[in-house]
């Protein structure tokens, strides 16, 4: 058995359940929580969403086949949460999801969790002008260093179409730099 | 100058390398950006979110507990409450048993009221035995009217 089907096991079993998640906490929080905070760019709403991907993986583990690696599985949980957020928010505000994250940039610059110069800035606001599914691939693939293979598996797409809306992404990011 | 081999037939649009150099800087600053997160976290907050993870986790199991227990109770009465709306033998016996025990009702206080008339009569009158047992025997409602159903306590207790 691999280390990762006695952790599944461990999970399904309501005996061994508890320090099982503890477990997958302790080694996961960290991962997930860059993924979401690139995502949802406050700290707040970040430590929400990483909050609702917990439980969400506790009362789903149950369903988990073991098919992927269980990160990959935790991933998509993850994206999905902080995607469904930001257009949660999106919708209270009245705005579109590519305003609403030029919002939050703006907040970025007053928010004391954010260290950042006038690059890392300006690489926020160009990824906020990205489409929704080009600013996850980027996200994933620049800032995780995830393989398009695994990046495929989390967003449920082709690697072919991925690789496409990299290089627009791509693209895009480099022609926003050279504009201002 | 089109025949001058060294003219070089590509151009670069206006003000390119003017800007060239800050681009350049730009880029090298997001690139050195990429390996270290400008995004910051509280102090402490990657040892306490286990706990408050840990205390949500919970906090939804005994939540889901109470449901459970609330949806199993209404459950429960529902079903009662079901079986006895619906269910005609329940009805019906209930309907008969309670008829048996109005009629065993009215019976033992017939008799018992008989008893007592006799009792009284046999006190009064001076009646033998035997013909007590005869009046038990071939009781005549219209003898005494005062028995015919439905009863009338308010003259029997007179």
């Amino acid at each position: 058995m691999t280390e990762q089907e006695l952790l599944i096991a461990a999970l399904q079993d309501s005996q061994t359940r508890d320090a099982a998640f503890a477990h997958l906490v302790k080694n996961y929080k960290q991962r997930l929580y860059w993924h979401i905070r690139r995502l949802v760019l406050g700290h707040d709403d970040a430590d929400d969403v990483l909050q609702e991907t917990f439980i969400k993986i506790f009362k789903n583990i149950g369903n988990f086949r073991g098919d992927s690696q269980i990160f990959t599985w935790m991933y998509r949980i993850a994206t999905h949460q902080a995607i469904d957020f930001l257009k949660k928010q999106a919708r209270r505000k009245g705005l579109d999801n590519g305003s609403m994250l030029e919002d939050k940039i703006e907040l970025l610059e007053s928010d004391v969790y954010f260290d950042g110069d006038a690059a890392a800035l300006k690489l926020q606001q160009a990824l906020a002008k990205l489409p929704e599914k080009q600013r996850l691939v980027f996200n994933m693939k620049y800032f995780d260093n995830l393989k398009f293979k695994e990046i495929a598996r989390i967003l449920d797409c082709s690697e072919g179409g991925l690789k496409a809306s990299y290089h627009h992404a791509v693209k895009k990011i480099k022609l926003f730099l050279d504009e201002k | 100058m089109k025949n001058n081999p060294l003219h070089n037939p590509f151009k670069v649009p206006k003000d390119y390398f003017d800007s060239l150099e800050d681009n350049l800087l730009l880029r090298v600053k997001i690139d050195k950006n990429r390996s270290q997160s400008n995004f910051e976290v509280p102090t402490d907050y990657f040892d306490t979110i286990d706990q408050r993870i840990q205390l949500r986790i919970d906090a939804e199991k005994n939540e889901n507990r109470q449901l459970r227990t609330l949806v199993q109770t209404f459950t429960a009465a529902a079903a009662l409450l079901l079986f006895f709306l619906t269910n005609p033998f329940a009805t019906q016996n209930k309907t008969t048993d309670n008829e048996l025990l109005s009629s065993y009702a009215d019976e033992l206080l017939m008799y018992n009221t008989i008893d007592y008339l006799d009792a009284y009569d046999n006190m009064a009158f001076g009646f033998e035995e035997n013909e007590t047992l005869n009046t038990l025997n071939n009781f005549d409602p219209d003898y005494y009217p005062e028995l015919s159903y439905p009863w009338n306590y308010a003259e029997l207790d007179q």
